[in-house]
């Protein structure tokens, strides 16, 4: 038996490899799947059947013409593969999809969800919660309301010319939207945030397919009643489809929705983007225009108070104007000049600061949180959950105002004679 | 017989075993927890907790100076031999119990976010063989092998951290005295049994140095430990709010999937695999090897390698014992503040009053003999 | 009895398999001795004696036997009373002679008394006359007849087997010759020496020593040879086993005729390669010489780099049946005396035939004998010797290894290397952190792209997913057999190459590198994404300074491969996990593997940041070396002075 002893320690190592072997060749193997046993959905569309049943639309990532190949045939594959189903609840067109599909479907790219407004307005908890439990899926997804039309027919429509693939247009209009400031970036997981809290209502981003060709009748995007996604007339060669406005809900339901201006508004007081531009008629002659581009350097300062269930709302927004075009010959250097002018554009962008913050009271939601600051009016916790902030909100006193600060003004003006000469120094 | 030889550890090894138990249930569901009682000072509860932590412990360690030998001679010594083992089963059974309930619950974790769709009773059975070569190597090892571990730890937490910043909403720390000041303090006090690793230092006393490493060690592993907790927990409710905040399973998980930085560098969760897997198996092994350092000591064995085994099965049949997710989550609250509760106040709170007692009569006698 | 009977295979099985079970299942703790254990403390005063017993080589010559001897001597005796009585007859006879025929038959008969005495002689075996005749060869003193050492020399060394050794007889001059004998290895020895330095003086000077009178003297000759001799190294002897050690190393020994001591005179001058270009580990800026095969002239290159009185160098031969020497070299003022000391009792403890290289010896003297990480590190430079010595630690040289072992060592100081100490702190800083990031991906790279492909897709992102997809459509195996293909293809190449000659060296690359890298793609056997991830995972693991580590650390990545391949990031984390444990359970030489940060010492600051040169006040504190500080606070003494034209 000595020999046996002195190739013990041997016997040892091989039974532990051989417990570890077995042990990892008999775990993970079960439920690895390689890489091209996957289909990535990347949108999922959700409409309202005839009888209040979902009708799903799964846009596919069709791998075939990916960019980034050394293909030297002329790819004819269709760029996506859209397939549509009806079921009773989301998780039966999930089913009929993976029989169809000849691979497993991965949520892990879901890019954007797509609602119409019909289904939005009966509540979609039903199709966010079980895709928010499901464990692939992670809750940076868009999501997107759709104004005019179906889900279906928008992501139909979705064909971007700066893009090569679809849903990267959505992915990067909804990331860009600090650089297009009409709508605020809305990801699934910061509406299911503040749907149950009691401060702020969720919002998702309204969507629409353009069919209005009609430039005669345009007005701009600042003036007036603006325009909701779908409405705005342009023609041309980009995609039918747009993202403008923001659809507001009532914890899940859909009850609203506001234009482009409002929604930029609602960013510049949130403090999301800082860059717009403003136009106003020129206070001396009312034909004319004036623009300015204006900045937000400070977040808004916004003041919360409650007395005897009544609460009183303050915005204050301070913006600096950076460069003015003043096509009319008045000369806006001047110190009285200016200040005419800078208590013209406070005046106007007051109203309609406050035109919008009225409009989100009659349509019963807060998509600026401005709950949030009323949370610490409270002494503990239990007091507040016994609270309703949309209630308050609807009955609350709001003022407002913004204040505009005209910094520089780009070109400086100098004039030499009467007539149209005008000497451009910097 | 030979009695079980301790190797020498040092200050950074007691402020890493600390730190380690400490934190290992923050990954599970306590935070949720304290979310659910304190709301907005869920960060003020930890404070408490760390608190009470420091205070016991270093009350402990400052009569242990007075005696050679660890806790259970300690208690020979004061209270009798019965009592030597009564509490060394308790604390047996407290080790015990950490190893198989975070073996659960950790598993769970893995299995639903690591892997597709796996059965739970695999990813156990790896958690006990890596558990049980682990204990093999012994705590030193341990203790090292975490010490280098940490800068990992420390770079993901923070990774993650950072790059949630942008979604700090600082109102929803308000309303800011979360459910009562009062109330939370309660609460803290209560949940301090989730840190009662600190009675380690107690148990592996004769492995340090002296009075001032232990003290050392107690203190700076409280408190990094206190920190990392309460950073965390501020971060979560800044960025998610109180109301999400308790629904969520694993709430780091959740919240590292909120991390974004680039279009392209976005879905950051599954690194914190490797959190869970470190500080889990530490834990674990840790737990693992106090348990049968505790019972070499009673039963005056001279080893425990031999019964390795034996507990490596005992774990796996206990960590499969509960029927779901929720039923252990029941189950581990309740525990931790009885059973833990128990073993963090009452039996320190016992040696403490023997100790002063007898130091007292000593006095008395003196006083009267003069 | 069942001897005839044998067991059934069965049995065996069965008892093997019970009794493997059966240790692996009860457990006994093992009764070995304590580990060796670094203490913290260290005793000043600690003067250790420890003995230098010298192995002794094992007897090649039969021990002759008592009665033998005594046989043989009884012959003599009789032959030498049958001559002694034959010799007087003749006296008798010679008186008697008158005539020439009477004187020629006496002749005659004394010519064949004489034969036949040599005849006697031839068949008789020497008897040996020294006094210790009956140990064993090696153990005896030289013998004041050169006869029999000349005997005993030819005994040892097998001598018409053996053509090498050379047994030069000559005449010492002087006014009563004495006959000597040369003794050397032929190819081991300088010729020069020997014919002008020691044959040429004493066969031709002028010996005005050796008179009538001088002889009563003990060993006389030796001393007249003694002082003949000009060679600057000769010593005296009086044991066969020195004279072996001596002229097994290349040294001469001189035996003179009635004298009972022999001279060893240095006479080394075997060819050996001369100093070149370090081959393995190339430096920019630092010194180029490399170690060469010739023990005497690497501690020669070490003393040219250490000029002091503190380094020393003991040695020690190891292997039973041929000993080759080994020494141990450190710093008598820094090294810690318990490691010195454990190394020396872990050499003489080493029982083996032949130590045929460095590594051998390594593997011979670790702990902790089945773990594959390297304990030490070999290096064939000098300059990193000298460094590493001045540090507190022990190198250990092996006769005809141009390579030097470094001990103790810890796992960081195999991503140190000799171009940092050249460099200031950010470009050496920025190349440590390179190594060691190197070390990461080596290790962990292909894992996790296995492990991000199989299991977590979700992390990539999507541009990317998309594109691995596109290049696997098209791929017929699955992509862990995709990288085992091109794993072992990269390692192929890389064992290859160090066999190819020359000539062909540069055709094998490019075939190589056109081969697996283009039309491997472009046949659709492995993707392009592959590819480059083999060979960025090849050459960072080419940045670690040390090769053992390398090929280290490319099996644990096969390792890390499976992990990922069936446990993803989960398997990875274990993986790695294990892997720390693993390595902090090591113990070299009494220090932990992973210090300074495994086992915490003082950090020091060699780590991952490399302070400038006049920071580095302290030594590594893992060493435990006597001195702790190696610079003074302020080591740039001439920053607090005034500078030259401003004194007054």
């Amino acid at each position: 038996m000595k020999r046996i002893s002195k190739c013990n320690i041997f016997i040892k190592l091989i039974f532990i490899f051989m417990i570890l072997f077995f042990a990892f060749t008999l775990s993970g193997c079960n439920s690895d799947y390689d890489i091209t046993e996957l289909i990535h959905i990347a949108i999922i569309g959700v409409d309202k059947g005839e009888d209040g049943k979902p009708i799903i639309t799964y846009q596919i990532a069709n791998i075939k013409s990916a960019p980034g190949i050394a293909d030297n045939e002329e790819n004819k594959e269709p760029k996506l593969n859209i397939i549509t189903f009806r079921g009773n609840t989301f998780s039966d067109t999930l089913d009929a999809l993976s029989s169809i599909l000849p691979r497993m479907p991965s949520f892990a790219h879901v890019k954007a969800i797509i609602f119409s407004k019909e289904f939005a307005e009966d509540g979609i908890y039903s199709v966010i919660s079980p895709v928010l439990r499901h464990a692939d899926f992670r809750g940076n997804a868009y999501i997107i309301v759709v104004n005019n039309g179906t889900a279906e027919e928008f992501i139909k429509q979705n064909n971007p010319t700066f893009e090569y693939l679809p849903y990267r247009y959505i992915e990067s209009q909804a990331t860009l939207s600090k650089y297009s400031r009409y709508y605020s970036k809305a990801t699934i997981y910061e509406f299911y945030n503040r749907l149950n809290s009691n401060s702020s209502s969720s919002y998702a981003i309204l969507g629409g397919i353009n069919k209005n060709h009609d430039l005669n009748n345009a007005h701009s995007l600042q003036e007036g009643d603006s325009y909701y996604a779908g409405e705005m007339p342009r023609r041309g060669d980009t995609n039918p489809v747009e993202l403008l406005g923001t659809a507001l809900f009532y914890k899940d339901k859909y009850i609203g929705k506001l234009t482009a201006e409002d929604s930029m508004i609602v960013s510049v007081i949130k403090g999301d983007f800082r860059k717009t531009s403003v136009v106003i008629p020129d206070p001396n002659e009312p034909e004319l225009y004036v623009s300015c581009i204006v900045v937000l350097k400070r977040p808004a300062t916004i003041s919360v108070k409650m007395e005897n269930d009544k609460v009183k709302i303050n915005v204050e927004l301070l913006l600096e104007g950076e460069a003015i075009n003043t096509p009319s010959k008045i000369n806006y250097d001047t110190p009285e000049n200016r200040r005419q002018l800078e208590e013209a554009f406070t005046e106007h962008m007051t109203a309609r600061l406050l035109k919008m913050l009225k409009k989100t009271q009659e349509i019963g939601a807060d998509p600026i949180g401005l709950g949030y600051y009323n949370r610490a009016n409270y002494k503990n916790y239990q007091e507040f959950a016994k609270s309703d902030w949309i209630s308050l909100y609807k009955n609350a006193e709001i003022t407002g105002k913004t204040v505009l600060k005209i910094r520089s003004s780009g070109l400086s003006w100098n004039k030499t004679e009467e007539k149209n000469e005008v000497d451009k120094t910097e | 017989m030979s009695t079980l030889k301790l190797s020498r550890m040092g200050l950074t090894d007691g402020i890493i075993l600390i730190v380690f138990l400490s934190i290992s249930r923050f990954f599970l569901i306590t935070s949720t927890e304290a979310i659910k009682l304190s709301a907005g000072l869920a960060w003020y509860l930890y404070l408490i907790s760390t608190l009470v932590t420091l205070i016991i412990g270093l009350a402990l360690i400052n009569i242990l100076k007075n005696f050679e030998g660890d806790l259970l001679a300690m208690t020979e010594r004061l209270l009798g031999k019965s009592w030597f083992y009564i509490i060394g089963i308790y604390y047996a059974l407290l080790f015990l119990s950490n190893c198989t309930v975070l073996t659960r619950k950790f598993s769970e974790n893995i299995a639903q976010v690591g892997f597709r769709d796996i059965d739970i009773i695999v990813v156990i059975f790896l958690y006990v063989l890596i558990m049980s070569i682990s204990t093999y190597f012994g705590i030193e090892v341990l203790a090292r092998g975490a010490y280098l571990l940490i800068p990992f730890i420390i770079f993901l937490t923070a990774f993650i951290l950072v790059l949630i910043i942008p979604l700090f909403n600082v109102h929803n720390l308000a309303p800011w005295q979360g459910t009562g000041i009062g109330n939370v303090t309660l609460y803290g006090m209560a949940s301090a049994g989730a840190n009662s690793g600190v009675i380690i230092i107690a148990i592996l006393a004769p492995s340090f140095q002296d009075f001032i490493t232990k003290a050392k060690s107690v203190f700076y592993g409280s408190i990094i430990g206190g920190l990392y907790k309460m950073t965390c927990i501020t971060t979560i409710l800044l960025a998610i709010g109180v109301e999400r905040s308790k629904e969520m399973l694993i709430p780091f998980y959740e919240l590292a999937s909120l991390a974004y930085f680039d279009k392209s560098f976005q879905r950051f969760e599954d690194l914190t695999v490797f959190l869970w897997i470190f500080v889990g198996l530490i834990s674990i092994g840790v737990s693992a090897w106090v348990t049968l350092y505790l019972v070499a000591r009673m039963l005056k064995l001279s080893d425990i390698k031999p019964l390795i085994p034996l507990l490596s099965i005992i774990v796996f049949s206990t960590a499969t014992f509960a029927e779901n997710a929720l039923s252990i989550i029941d189950f581990d609250l309740g525990f931790l503040k009885i059973y833990h509760g128990l073993s963090m106040y009452v039996f320190p709170i016992i040696l403490l009053f023997m100790f002063y007692k007898q130091k007292l009569k000593l006095l008395f006698k003196k006083n009267s003999a003069v | 009895m069942s001897q005839n009977k044998p067991t059934p295979p069965r049995t065996i099985l069965f008892a093997t398999i019970f009794s493997k079970l059966k240790k692996v299942l009860t457990y006994e703790p093992a009764n070995k001795p304590k580990p060796f254990i670094l203490e913290e403390k260290m005793n000043e005063a600690a003067e250790t004696n420890i003995e230098d017993s010298q192995l002794k080589p094992k007897s090649l010559v039969k021990k002759t036997t008592l009665k033998h001897l005594v046989s043989q001597a009884e012959r003599t005796l009789e032959y030498s009373k049958d001559a002694a009585s034959y010799l007087e007859v003749l006296k008798k006879e010679i008186i008697k002679t008158k005539t020439k025929e009477d004187r020629k038959s006496i002749l005659k008969k004394i010519n064949y008394t004489s034969s036949n005495l040599k005849k006697i002689k031839n068949s008789i075996t020497q008897p040996l006359t020294s006094f210790d005749n009956s140990l064993p060869a090696e153990k005896r003193s030289v013998s004041t007849s050169l006869s029999e050492n000349k005997e005993l020399l030819r005994n040892l060394y097998h001598l018409p087997l053996n053509t090498n050794l050379i047994l030069h007889d000559f005449v010492i001059k002087g006014e009563i010759p004495l006959k000597a004998t040369l003794v050397f290895f032929d190819g081991l020895i300088n010729k020069e020496i020997i014919n002008t330095s020691i044959i040429e003086p004493l066969t031709r000077g002028k010996n005005t020593l050796l008179t009538e009178n001088f002889f009563p003297e003990n060993n006389a000759p030796t001393q007249a040879a003694l002082s003949i001799l000009p060679s600057h190294i000769t010593k005296k002897i009086d044991s066969i086993n020195d004279v072996l050690s001596a002229i097994n190393i290349g040294d001469s020994v001189l035996f003179i005729e009635n004298s009972s001591e022999a001279i060893i005179v240095e006479t080394k001058g075997s060819e050996h390669r001369s100093i070149e270009r370090a081959q393995v580990e190339q430096s920019i800026r630092g010194s180029q010489a490399a170690f060469v095969e010739l023990l005497d002239v690497n501690i020669g290159m070490m003393r040219n780099r250490m000029p002091t009185n503190d380094l020393i160098s003991e040695t020690l031969p190891i292997g039973d049946r041929i000993p080759t020497t080994c020494s141990i070299m450190y710093l008598k003022s820094l090294a810690n005396e318990q490691i010195v000391a454990e190394v020396r009792r872990r050499l003489q403890g080493v029982r083996t035939d032949f130590v045929a290289d460095l590594g051998m010896v390594e593997q011979f003297i670790e702990d902790q004998k089945t773990i594959f990480m390297p304990k030490t590190l070999q290096t064939e430079r000098p300059d990193r010797v000298a460094s590493y010595l001045a540090e507190g630690r022990i190198a250990l040289f092996l006769n005809g290894s141009p390579f030097a072992m470094i001990i103790p060592v810890s796992f960081f100081t195999f991503f140190q290397f000799i171009e940092d100490y050249s460099m200031k702190l950010p470009t050496a800083t920025f190349t440590r952190i390179l190594r060691l990031s190197g070390m990461f991906i080596a290790t962990l790279l292909p894992g996790i792209y296995i492990s991000l492909v199989y299991f977590h897709q979700e992390t990539l992102p999507t541009n990317l997913l998309i594109a691995i997809v596109n290049a696997r459509q098209n791929i017929p195996f699955p992509a862990i057999v995709e990288i085992l293909i091109m794993e072992i293809a990269f390692e192929l190449i890389r064992e290859a190459g160090l066999r190819v000659p020359g000539l062909l060296g540069a055709t094998i690359s490019i075939v190589g590198a056109i081969i697996i890298g283009q039309a491997a793609v472009t046949a659709k056997l492995v993707s392009q994404i592959i590819v480059v991830l083999i060979a960025i995972t090849g050459l960072a693991s080419f940045t670690i300074p040390e090769y053992r580590m390398a090929t280290t650390l490319s099996l644990i990545r096969f390792a890390f491969l499976f992990f990922g391949y069936f446990a993803g990031f989960v398997g990875i984390g274990m993986g790695l996990f294990l892997f720390t444990m693993y390595l902090c359970y090591i113990k070299s030489f009494g220090i932990s593997y992973m210090a300074p940060l495994g086992a915490k010492t003082f950090l020091g600051s060699d780590l991952f940041i490399r302070n400038p040169v006049y920071n580095q006040e302290l030594r590594p504190d893992f060493i435990n070396a006597k001195d702790k500080r190696r610079q003074p606070h302020i080591s740039r003494t001439w920053e607090h002075e005034e500078p030259v034209n401003r004194k007054k």
